[in-house]
């Protein structure tokens, strides 16, 4: 059942429960009442009635005595003479208005009396009121004679000593009680049981009642009220004996229907009254529901409106009823909710640390930004913003720095746009910029005043700070009409800015497709490293001193599946910008070191050295390895030398010093490769822990041709000797150069007139012919057809 | 009427005892001594015993007096035909009457000193009594027979008794059956000599008439009773 429905019920039923209770209450009370009134009126009836009687008994007694103490009387009653007596009798009780009068003797037979000689009895019939009348001198009763009641008197006569008993009596006539029914109200019936039956004495009931006693009497119990119907109403008896032996009864009785009548009356009027009642209640009942549903009702809408995410629209309220207090707790529910939603929809879209926007805003603004313009016919612009460095600021200066130059930037940067310009943190130090209504030209001039934001110092604590950028640019449409595209060309412009001077780049056409490009040779690098699908090959080298090839330089080969040889030059790079340089690395050292330690057991004495990174400088754990791998094949360090671009060694001085001297200290040889080509000073060279140098094969090429070439050669080995450092020449490739090469004192030479890199097995065969003597190395097979074949391996 | 169940007791009394009551008597006549006393034990006064024989000594001038309201005696026995004055020595008058068949009088209203009489010549019981004053009671016992005696207050009577003494006793009081007499049987003694016979009588006694000292409080104390 709906709430509703309830409330209505409850209510309806509460009322309707104490009507009907107050109703049934009523009217009991008043019925009882009307009876208890009725009654109380048969028991004052009754006693006016026992009154009455006892005091026409005692007038009785009084006259009575005067009659028997009369002396005329006494001298009639002792005369002997009957008619004397009769006449003394008749006129005495004339005197005082009695029925009949007796003179009865001693012995208890009547002497004379009123009554017709046929009627009287001999003997008295109520011997029983000899003794109380004298004791009391006199003694009255009611007593039943023949078809009347009669009130009797006893008394006795003295003439001086008792002689006769008088005995007077007043009949109990219809008259009497029907004086009676006058003063109270009530009807009364003397009733006589005698051995025939029961026989009504005198009644104050009208003819036409009379029978109604006597239905009624039979069965009625003394001293109790008795309720009658007869002849179509309703009466309230009271029967009680008049007599001590209880043979005449008096019934009295009084007419329930006027009392009734009274109730009846109540009863209708009440009745009306609580049907009224009843239907008021019912309305009440219903509105009160209504007002307490109605608003719960609307609610429960309310509710369901914040469910669906409606934080906006309130619920009305005014007062301090409950259902206002829920109302407005109900609003603040929502306001709360809205608050939070508004919160976390914030916290979602925007970076903590700097506030801005983020990432996901960015694709989204980005996404609006590409419908718009392709309906629009407009163009914007992404700037793609990197900090450069800004790792080493975290690293040495602590994340708290970082953050607060990243805060600072971003501050800075929010000021600097144009509102319709949209600024993002995409994570990390890598922020967006999307200009609306704007190409090229306008995306650059925005990047050179962002570029002038980062060079503002920021102060920070002790020191100032100066943030510098590298920005990529890419335009819609002409650099891409997808948002991936547009995004991915702006990095990689990004990417190029690092590299360029200005610091800043525009996408050009083709470096995604590279860069793409070199992402997959990554994965495919990475995977041959995890096939072991690279290879090494070996280019001797002789010494010119010893006339002997006694070393080689081990090169890493790649053979791609689709793309078929890629070159070190390319694949080295990636490799480095992958990470996977340090792998390579390690995966070089064990195939070579492996290598030798094979030649060195079948007898051929050979040195290798291995191309490094200024990666591999970095990596704390190469002397180790190397260590290790010396020791595992049981190589002396010195067998081992580590080939370091020049480039390589200057870029990171400090660090790259420190693995050198750990290499050095075990043995290793190091050897600073291309030399010539960098931008080194002799400064820094002086310190380095290096043995040797290895001059670039771009001088040593066109030696024999190049004056200019000759004499870096001549000056470079002569440098190096002083410095106590050996030389090595590679790119030899005649015979004048490298003769021209042992003029100079060079200590080796390495190039394509002695041979090409060969594989292990070529490698092997080759060491094996020149090992003893290296004079026939020179122009051999190998280094003769490695000329012709020279350009084919490029 | 039956006859009276008496008890003899002749020889349990004293001898000193007789002795003493026998110097009472006149030296010549022989007596029957009887005490007469009621269930109870209490002497009965005023009961006549009437026996045929020699006359015993009357009383003479026999009177009811009226003293204090009160008839006095209360039980007076006369031979018939005998006068009786009725002297009263109230202050107040009286109206003496009776309705007894044996005397139907009355005398209105005599004052103090006037000694009205009457001559009862009928035997039989009269009943006395005054108009105004409703308690007076007293009786007089007609008598023909030879002689009678009244016992006394202490219910003492002396009768003769010697060869042809007293014989056809017969007791009458007005509270022994009714006010009829009845006969009295002494069983007689071969001892010469008194004697003294307790008798008992089957009395039943009756309380006295209400005397009414106080016609204005007994009113109101009527009046109260109601």
């Amino acid at each position: 059942m709906s709430f509703r429905a309830r409330v209505f019920t409850v209510l309806l039923g509460l009322v309707a429960l104490m009507e009907g209770a107050t109703y049934l209450a009523m009217l009991n009370v008043t019925r009882d009442s009307l009876r208890e009134q009725s009654e109380a009126q048969l028991r004052v009836g009754a006693r006016v009635f026992d009154n009455l009687l006892a005091s026409r008994a005692d007038d009785l007694r009084v006259a009575a005595r005067v009659i028997a103490a009369d002396f005329g009387f006494k001298d009639a009653a002792t005369s002997g003479d009957p008619e004397t007596m009769r006449s003394a009798l008749a006129n005495h009780s004339l005197r005082i208005g009695a029925d009949l009068a007796m003179l009865i003797g001693l012995d208890g037979r009547i002497v004379a009396s009123t009554l017709p000689p046929e009627a009287a009895p001999g003997a008295f019939p109520f011997p029983e009121l000899f003794e109380p009348a004298t004791a009391d001198e006199s003694h009255s009763s009611v007593v039943m004679l023949g078809e009347q009641a009669v009130q009797l008197v006893v008394t006795p006569l003295n003439a001086p000593a008792q002689i006769a008993w008088v005995a007077i009596g007043v009949a109990v006539d219809d008259a009497l009680l029907e004086r009676f029914r006058e003063l109270t109200n009530l009807s009364i019936s003397f009733i006589g049981s005698t051995p025939e039956g029961v026989r009504l004495l005198a009644s104050s009931l009208p003819a036409n009642e009379r029978p109604l006693p006597l239905d009624g009497g039979a069965g009625l119990h003394h001293y109790e009220m008795t309720e009658l119907a007869a002849a179509g109403s309703r009466y309230l008896a009271l029967a009680r004996p008049i007599d001590e032996s209880e043979r005449i009864t008096a019934v009295l009785k009084i007419s329930l229907a006027r009392a009734m009548a009274t109730y009846a009356e109540l009863r209708l009027r009440l009745s009306i009254v609580f049907v009224l009642a009843l239907a008021l209640a019912v309305l009440a009942a219903r509105a009160l529901a209504a007002t307490v549903t109605r608003p719960l009702r609307r609610l429960a809408r309310a509710s369901h409106r914040i469910a669906r995410g409606d934080y906006e629209s309130r619920v009305e309220h005014e007062g301090s009823t409950e259902i206002d207090v829920l109302a407005k707790a109900l609003n603040d529910m929502q306001q709360g909710i809205r608050d939070r939603q508004a919160r976390i929809v914030y916290q979602s879209r925007h970076d903590s640390l700097t506030g801005l926007p983020n990432r996901a805003v960015a694709t989204d603004r980005l996404d609006i930004g590409l419908r718009h313009a392709r309906r629009k016919r407009h163009r914007f612009a992404l700037l793609m913003l990197d900090l450069n460095g800004f790792k080493a600021i975290n690293d040495r200066l602590g994340h708290e720095i970082g953050d607060r130059v990243l805060k600072e930037f971003a501050r800075r940067l929010a000021s600097a746009l144009r509102p319709s310009d949209a600024v993002a943190r995409l994570g990390g130090d890598e922020f967006l910029i999307q200009l609306s209504n704007a190409g090229v030209p306008q995306a650059r001039e925005t990047a050179h005043r962002v570029l002038e934001i980062g060079r503002q110092p920021v102060a920070l604590d002790e020191f100032q700070l100066r943030i510098d950028l590298s920005i990529g640019i890419a335009a819609y449409p002409e650099h891409g009409q997808e948002r991936e595209q547009l995004m991915r060309r702006a990095d990689i412009a990004m990417y190029a800015a690092k590299d360029s001077a200005e610091g800043i780049a525009v996408y050009r056409h083709g470096q995604d497709e590279d860069h793409l490009r070199r992402l997959a040779t990554i994965a495919d690098l990475r995977r041959a490293l995890d096939e072991n699908a690279l290879s090494v090959v070996y280019q001797p080298k002789m010494s010119l001193a010893a006339c002997r090839a006694n070393a080689v330089e081990a090169l890493v080969r790649w053979e791609h599946p689709e793309l078929g040889p890629i070159s070190p030059a390319d694949f080295i790079p990636l490799a480095e910008q992958a990470g996977l340089i340090n792998r390579l690395t390690h995966w070089m050292l064990e195939q070579v070191l492996a290598q030798v330690a094979e030649w060195r057991e079948s007898g051929l004495d050979v040195d290798a050295s291995v191309n490094i990174s200024a990666h591999d400088l970095l990596d704390e754990h190469l002397p180790e390895l190397t260590g290790k791998l010396l020791e595992r094949h049981r190589l002396p360090a010195e067998a081992l030398t580590l080939e370091i671009t020049e480039s390589a060694v200057m870029r990171d001085t400090a660090s790259a010093r420190a693995v050198m001297e750990r290499l050095q200290r075990r043995g290793v040889r190091l050897s600073i490769d291309d030399f010539g080509t960098g931008h080194s000073s002799l400064a820094q060279l002086k310190g380095l822990p290096v043995d040797e140098l290895k001059i670039d094969k771009s001088f040593v090429l066109n030696l024999d041709e190049d004056a200019e070439d000759a004499v870096i050669v001549r000056s470079t080995v002569e440098l190096a000797h002083n410095m106590g450092l050996a030389v090595t020449a590679e790119g030899v490739e005649s015979e004048t150069s490298l003769e021209l090469l042992r003029a100079y004192g060079c200590d080796v030479v390495q190039g394509f007139y002695l041979s090409r890199p060969l594989d292990p097995e070529r490698a092997t065969r080759w060491l094996e012919r020149y090992r003893a003597d290296g004079r026939d190395a020179q122009g051999g097979d190998e280094g003769k057809t490695a000329n012709g074949a020279n350009a084919a391996i490029a | 009427m039956g006859v009276l169940p008496v008890r003899l007791l002749t020889r349990s009394i004293p001898a000193a005892a007789r002795l003493c009551l026998w110097s009472l008597l006149p030296a010549t006549a022989p007596c029957l001594e009887l005490t007469l006393t009621d269930r109870d034990g209490a002497p009965v006064s005023g009961a006549v015993v009437t026996w045929a024989g020699e006359p015993a000594p009357e009383p003479q001038a026999p009177s009811v007096a009226q003293r204090d309201k009160t008839f006095v005696p209360h039980i007076l026995a006369v031979r018939a035909g005998t006068e009786v004055r009725f002297p009263n020595f109230d202050r107040t008058r009286h109206h003496i009457y009776s309705f007894s068949p044996a005397k139907r009088f009355e005398v209105k209203l005599y004052g103090a000193g006037e000694a009205p009489t009457v001559t009862f010549d009928k035997p039989g019981t009269v009943v006395l009594g005054c108009n105004i004053h409703d308690w007076m009671l007293g009786y007089i016992f007609v008598t023909d027979a030879d002689a009678f005696a009244v016992s006394d207050a202490d219910g003492r009577l002396r009768i003769p008794d010697e060869d042809g003494g007293a014989s056809e006793l017969v007791v009458w009081h007005p509270e022994l059956a009714d006010g009829t007499p009845q006969p009295l049987e002494v069983a007689g003694s071969g001892i010469a000599g008194a004697s003294v016979t307790p008798v008992t009588l089957p009395l039943e006694r009756r309380p006295p008439p209400v005397r009414i000292r106080d016609p204005l409080q007994d009113l109101f104390d009527r009046q109260s009773r109601k």
